[in-house]
């Protein structure tokens, strides 16, 4: 019963929301600057974060792979996603600065319920410029 | 009386299906895992954030969970008592880093990037019995022009 609702959740869930088209435009970065790109502009400290719980289909199915051990495809999928989903808010708080990169994410987990856990994403929203290819300098050879 | 012979029987049989089945799929993951390294040994990987590159990057990201078995299970609530490494947990969260760093590796051959820079890794405890570890690795990969 709970797989069946749970499953439709989640059809609904991944309609609603179409990541790839808007993550184009927004470059992510977890080093200190974008490759490619100089930092123009310093804006604020953006974070993004989920709360996502485990449904009873999987809680199951996670028993018995407990007994014999191996990877669990099903939550590996669900953090997965979850992660996106706080991604996707992190962007949107940073397109709302006007910002078009943010540099040094960072991701951190913690359970902070009984089979519930918080996905969070902060990093640093900047303007950046790419950088303009250097051509060889034809006076100087 | 037959309900303590009946928990003994139970017993018995997860421990064996754990050492039997745990043993296998350690050893077939084991194996992926070199095969796989080698085929992807061409990427670099540093952890350095503070580079200065022309080429272009973007950030990429892979997890996985892995569960314990029930041998497992047991050998470190054994262990637990006395202290001391828990080396059947160890060998876990070791395949499960070794994974994600290979899917990162994976991850960036798919968007053409042979060097991935600034990555860092974090392991999570999932289950609430314990048991279920995930890791989770992050890093940009960066496409060299030549």
């Amino acid at each position: 019963m709970g797989f069946f609702i749970a499953s439709i959740a989640n059809i609904s869930y991944l309609q609603e929301d179409n990541f790839n088209d808007l993550e184009k435009t927004m470059l992510l970065s977890s080093l200190e600057s974008v490759p490619g790109h100089t930092i123009s502009r310093q804006l604020d400290v953006v974070y993004g974060s989920t709360v996502r719980s485990k449904h009873v289909g999987r809680d199951l199915m996670a028993g018995l792979k407990n007994i014999v051990g191996g990877e669990l495809t099903g939550y590996t999928e669900l953090l997965e996603e979850s992660r996106q989903e706080a991604t996707q808010r992190m962007i949107d708080k940073a397109r709302g600065l006007g910002a078009n990169a943010i540099v040094g994410i960072r991701f951190s987990t913690s359970n902070i319920a009984q089979g519930a856990s918080e996905l969070f994403v902060y990093g640093t929203a900047v303007v950046v410029q790419p950088v303009t290819p250097k051509l060889p300098d034809p006076f100087s050879s | 009386m037959d309900g303590l012979i009946f928990q003994i029987v139970i017993f018995l049989i997860l421990f064996s299906v754990g050492w039997g089945f745990g043993r296998h799929i350690e050893q077939k993951h084991l194996r992926e895992l070199d095969e796989k390294e080698r085929q992807y040994a061409h990427i670099r990987i540093d952890t350095n954030r503070f580079v200065e590159t022309n080429s272009n990057g973007q950030m990429i990201s892979s997890n996985v969970v892995i569960s314990h078995d029930y041998f497992k299970y047991v050998l470190a609530t054994i262990r637990n008592f006395f202290g001391g490494r828990l080396v059947s947990y160890e060998s876990i969260v070791e395949r499960a880093r070794r994974e994600a760093m290979l899917r990162l590796k994976q991850e960036a051959d798919r968007i053409g990037a042979n060097h991935i820079m600034g990555v860092r890794l974090s392991t999570t405890e999932l289950g609430m019995q314990g048991g279920m570890v995930e890791v989770f690795a992050y890093g940009t990969a960066i496409i060299h022009q030549f």
